[in-house]
C-alpha cells in the first residue's frame, strides 16, 4: 500500500506497486497523502491508513490539506527517522481499516529500535500502536528483580542520581557566577 | 536491548506504568528513590478501581498480597521473613539498614531480624505507595498482634478477615481463640477456619458483618452464638446444634430476634432427625419447600396448584438458570437480589446411584435430592429442563420473569420466547470458561434474539475481534462486563435503552467526542445515564477544550452533578463526569425507571 523513493521533499513520489483495498468500492477512489521523516524519502500513504495517526488525521481535516497539495509538500517528520517511519506507515497499512487486536503480531521486532518508535509513535498520536508498544515495554520486566529492572529500563541508582544532582546544581552555580560576572563586566 | 524509560514523555510513562502488574510496580519501586516517588504521584493521581490490598500473615511469613475486584487468585506483591530464613548460597541479598533484600518467584522477600516489625514496614510500604487501605486481613494463631495494629493504624474498617487453619499450632489456647472473636472486625466477610477445641465455648458478640463462614469447625457455636451474632448470611459447617436448638432458634426468629439475618445455612456433624420440626412447616416460608412438598403426592401438588390459582404470589419472580449444563429453576423476590434455586434438572450420566437417599424413579426421571432440593435425572437434559419449568411455572400459575444462560444454552432464549405471551424482564449472558460452542456465531445469535423489557447482562468472556452490527433493545438496563471491549461507536448510537453501564470499554475520546454531537443532535433520545469504564487511561483534554460543547464547571459535588454540562439542541441537559478510566453522564433531570 506504500511505496518509498530516495529524494528530497520536493521530490515527485512514485505511484503505489498495488491496487489500493478499497478499489472493491470503485465509487470513492481512495485518497493518499504523502510523509517523510529525517532522511526525505517520500511514503505515500492511504486516507485510510492515516486515520490511525490522531496528529495527521487532524492535520488533514483541520487544515484542509487536500490530495494535490500534499503531493506537492509532504508532510515533514524531521523528528522521526527513516527506518522508524517506514515502520510505523508498514503498521498503519497493516491495519487499515481493521479492527486492532489486543495482541500484535506485526508489531515491528527490532527492540532496539522500541525507544525510538515509542518517540514516534507517541508523537503522531497512533493510540493502538502505543499501546501495543507500551506493552512491550512492560513485558520486558516481568519476573525481574530491580536490580534486572534497573539495568533493562536504564533506571540510575540512587548514588547516580544523587551525583548528577550535584553535578547539576554545581553547573547551576557556575552559569550564574559567569553571568553576574558578565554583568559586572558590563556595568564597567 | 535497554529502554530508556525515564527519558519517555509523561503519557507513555504513564500508559506503561498502567500496564504492569501490582507485583511489577513494587518490585520496580526498588529500583531508585526517583522511581518509587514517581510510581507513588501516579496512584496518588489515579483511582486504583477494584484493587484490594490484603495482609497475609500465617506460618511465620507476613505477606502483602493485592486481588482484582472478584478475584480469588491474588498475588503476593512483598513477603517479609525472619532473617534466619535467609540462605545467603543461593543468591547475595541486597542489604540496607532495615532489611536484607532477596527476589523469589517474581516477588520481593524482605528479611528482618524483627519479622513484626516487617510485616509492619510492607504493609505501610505497599498502602503508601498505591494510596490505598488495606482491604483484607488474614491470620492464622501467630498473626494475632495484627488484628490491633490494623484496626488502629487505618481509619476504614476492614472489609473482611481470616482466621486460618494451622495444624503446627493445634490446639489453640482458648484465650488466644477468644482474643481474636471479640476483637476481628470487618464490614463485609469474617471466615473462621482454624481448628478450635473440643470443649471451647464463646460468650461474646460476633459482628455486625455482612457474611459469617465457620467452617470446618463449627462444634462449639451454641444457640446462644447463633442467636446473638449480628450477621446478615450465616454458613456453619460442622455444627453441634441440636434439632432443639434448631426449634429455639426458629422461635426467636419469628419473634423478631436476628432480625438482619437473611439467610442461614448449617451443616450438622451428625444425622439430625427433623420430623417434630415438620409440624411447624406450615409457618415457615420457604419457596423450595413447596416445590419439595408438591412433589410428595399429587394430592399435595393439587392442593398447592389450587391455593396458587387463587392466590398469586406475585412477589415472586421465577428464573430459568441454565449453566454449566445444569438446568435451574430458581424463585426470587421482588425486593431482594437472591434467587432460591428450587428445582433442578441434571443428565442422567451425572447421577451417583449410590447416593443417599436412593433415587426415586418414574417415566420421566429419576429424582434425587441433596442439600435440600429436588434434583431431578433426564435422558435428555433440554427436555428435562423445559419439563421443570413447565412444572414450577404450573405450580405456581406464574410466568418465567427471568433467564440466565451461558452460551452452551442458547436454545432456551427462542423456547422462552415462543411459551409464553410475556417479554422476560430480564436476561443475563452468564460467563462460563468451560464453553465450547462457536463464539461469535452463538453470541451474535444472543444479542439479535434475546429480548427483556427490563433487564440485559452480559457478563460473558467475547471474543478480541467481535463486533455486532445489530441493534439492543429497547430495554431499561444494559449492563456489559467485564468484557465490554466489543461495543463500538455505532452500538452505542443504536442500542435503545434508558441506562447503559459499560466495564472494559475501549472507546476512544474521539468516539466519545462524536456520540455527544450525536446526543446534542437528538440521537440516543431515550439514555438517561450512561457509564463507561474503560480498560486503558483516556485523556479527555480534547474534549474539555471543546467549549462550544462543555458549558460550564459546575461545584457542587453530590451524585447527580457533574464536572461538566451539555445542553441537547432541544434544551435537555445532561451532566458528565470522567477521569482516566470512566466516563459518566447523567441527563437531568435524573430519572429512576423502578
Amino acid at each position: 500500500m506504500s511505496s518509498t523513493e530516495q529524494g528530497t521533499s520536493s521530490a515527485a513520489p512514485a505511484e503505489p506497486t498495488t491496487a489500493p483495498e478499497s478499489a472493491a468500492a470503485p465509487e470513492v477512489p481512495e485518497s493518499f497523502y504523502y510523509v517523510h521523516g529525517k532522511d526525505k524519502v517520500v511514503h505515500k500513504v492511504s486516507a485510510g491508513a492515516l486515520q490511525h495517526s490522531a496528529l495527521i488525521h487532524g492535520m488533514i481535516s483541520n487544515l484542509g490539506y487536500t490530495e494535490e497539495q500534499a503531493k506537492a509538500n509532504p508532510f515533514p517528520f524531521e523528528n522521526i527517522d527513516g527506518d522508524i517511519l517506514q515502520m510505523v506507515v508498514d503498521w498503519c497499512n497493516q491495519h487499515k481499516g481493521k479492527p486492532t487486536p489486543p495482541e500484535d503480531t506485526n508489531l515491528p521486532k527490532q527492540k532496539e529500535k522500541l525507544f525510538d518508535l515509542v518517540l514516534a509513535v507517541n508523537y503522531l498520536e497512533i493510540k493502538e500502536l502505543l499501546t501495543y508498544c507500551c506493552k512491550q515495554v512492560a513485558m520486558m520486566v516481568k519476573g525481574k528483580s530491580p536490580e534486572e529492572i534497573r539495568e533493562i529500563w536504564m533506571i540510575p541508582t540512587d548514588a547516580e542520581d544523587e551525583a548528577a544532582e550535584k553535578e547539576a546544581k554545581k553547573r547551576a552555580g557556575k552559569e550564574a557566577a559567569g553571568e553576574t560576572a558578565a554583568a559586572a563586566g558590563d556595568a564597567k | 536491548m535497554p529502554f530508556p524509560i525515564l527519558r519517555t514523555p509523561f503519557v507513555v510513562l504513564t500508559e506503561i506504568i498502567s500496564l504492569l502488574e501490582p507485583e511489577e510496580i513494587v518490585t520496580a519501586s526498588f529500583c531508585s528513590k526517583n522511581v518509587h516517588r514517581l510510581l507513588k504521584g501516579h496512584y496518588q493521581q489515579r483511582e486504583l478501581l477494584g484493587w484490594r490490598i490484603y495482609l497475609n500473615d500465617c506460618d511465620s511469613c507476613g505477606q502483602v498480597t493485592i486481588g482484582l475486584e472478584g478475584e480469588i487468585n491474588w498475588k503476593a506483591v512483598l513477603s517479609v521473613l525472619q532473617i534466619s530464613e535467609l540462605d545467603e548460597s543461593k543468591a547475595k541479598p541486597i542489604e540496607t539498614n532495615e532489611y536484607k533484600r532477596g527476589f523469589s518467584l517474581g516477588s520481593l522477600d524482605l528479611y528482618f531480624e524483627d519479622r513484626v516489625m516487617g510485616t509492619k514496614w510492607i504493609v505501610d510500604y505497599v498502602t503508601d505507595l498505591f494510596n490505598l487501605n488495606v482491604y483484607g486481613l488474614i491470620i492464622d494463631t501467630n498473626g494475632i498482634w495484627a488484628i490491633d495494629w490494623i484496626n488502629n493504624r487505618q481509619e476504614n474498617m476492614l472489609e473482611c478477615f481470616k482466621f486460618d487453619k494451622n495444624p503446627k499450632y493445634y490446639p489453640n489456647a482458648e484465650k488466644d481463640l477468644d482474643y481474636v472473636l471479640r476483637n476481628a472486625r470487618a464490614s463485609d466477610f469474617i471466615v473462621i477456619e482454624d481448628i478450635f477445641p473440643v470443649n471451647y465455648r464463646f460468650s461474646g458478640i460476633l459482628g455486625p458483618v455482612n457474611h459469617l463462614l465457620i467452617s470446618p469447625n463449627g462444634h462449639w457455636v451454641t444457640l446462644d452464638n447463633l442467636m446473638n451474632f449480628d450477621c446478615i448470611k450465616i454458613v456453619i459447617n460442622g455444627s453441634r446444634i441440636s434439632v432443639t436448638d434448631v426449634d429455639s432458634f426458629l422461635r426467636h426468629w419469628r419473634a423478631g430476634g436476628s432480625h438482619r439475618m437473611t439467610y442461614l445455612k448449617v451443616n450438622f456433624e451428625t444425622h439430625r432427625n427433623f420430623e417434630n420440626l415438620e409440624e411447624q412447616w406450615e409457618m415457615i416460608e420457604a419457596d423450595d419447600l413447596r416445590v419439595t412438598t408438591s412433589f410428595c403426592s399429587e394430592k399435595a401438588k393439587r392442593l398447592l396448584k389450587g391455593h396458587y390459582q387463587q392466590r398469586k404470589p406475585l412477589e415472586w419472580n421465577i428464573y430459568l438458570k441454565d449453566c454449566d449444563s445444569r438446568g435451574r429453576v430458581c424463585i426470587g423476590k421482588k425486593d431482594g437480589r437472591t434467587r432460591s434455586p428450587v428445582l433442578s434438572a441434571i443428565h442422567i450420566s451425572e447421577l451417583d446411584e449410590s447416593s443417599e437417599p436412593e433415587p426415586i424413579e418414574t417415566n420421566e426421571y429419576k429424582r434425587g435430592f441433596s442439600s435440600g432440593l429436588i434434583d431431578l435425572y433426564f435422558e435428555d437434559r433440554v427436555m428435562g429442563t423445559q419439563w421443570i419449568v413447565n412444572y414450577v411455572t404450573d405450580l405456581f400459575s406464574l410466568n418465567v420473569y427471568g433467564l440466565a444462560i451461558d452460551r452452551n444454552s442458547t436454545w432456551a432464549i427462542g423456547w422462552l420466547n415462543d411459551r409464553q405471551e410475556k417479554m422476560l424482564e430480564s436476561f443475563e449472558l452468564l460467563k462460563n470458561p468451560k464453553c465450547n460452542s462457536n463464539s461469535d456465531e452463538a453470541l451474535n445469535y444472543v444479542l439479535r434474539n434475546a429480548r427483556a423489557s427490563d433487564y440485559i447482562v452480559l457478563e460473558d468472556m467475547v471474543p478480541v475481534h467481535f463486533q455486532f452490527d445489530g441493534i439492543l433493545g429497547p430495554v431499561n438496563h444494559l449492563l456489559i462486563k467485564p468484557n465490554g471491549h466489543w461495543l463500538t461507536l455505532d452500538n452505542l448510537m443504536n442500542f435503545d435503552f434508558v441506562k447503559i453501564k459499560v466495564r472494559g470499554s475501549r472507546i476512544s475520546v474521539t468516539d466519545l467526542h462524536s456520540f455527544l454531537r450525536h446526543w446534542r443532535a437528538g440521537g440516543s433520545h431515550r439514555m438517561a445515564f450512561l457509564r463507561l469504564q474503560f480498560e486503558t487511561d483516556r485523556n479527555f483534554e480534547r474534549l474539555e477544550e471543546e467549549l462550544e460543547i462543555i458549558e460550564d464547571r459546575l461545584r457542587n459535588g453530590d451524585e447527580w452533578n457533574g464536572d461538566y454540562s451539555i445542553t441537547r439542541n432541544d434544551g435537555v441537559k445532561a451532566v458528565i463526569r470522567f477521569g482516566t478510566r470512566y466516563f459518566i453522564m447523567n441527563v437531568l433531570p435524573p430519572r429512576e425507571i423502578i
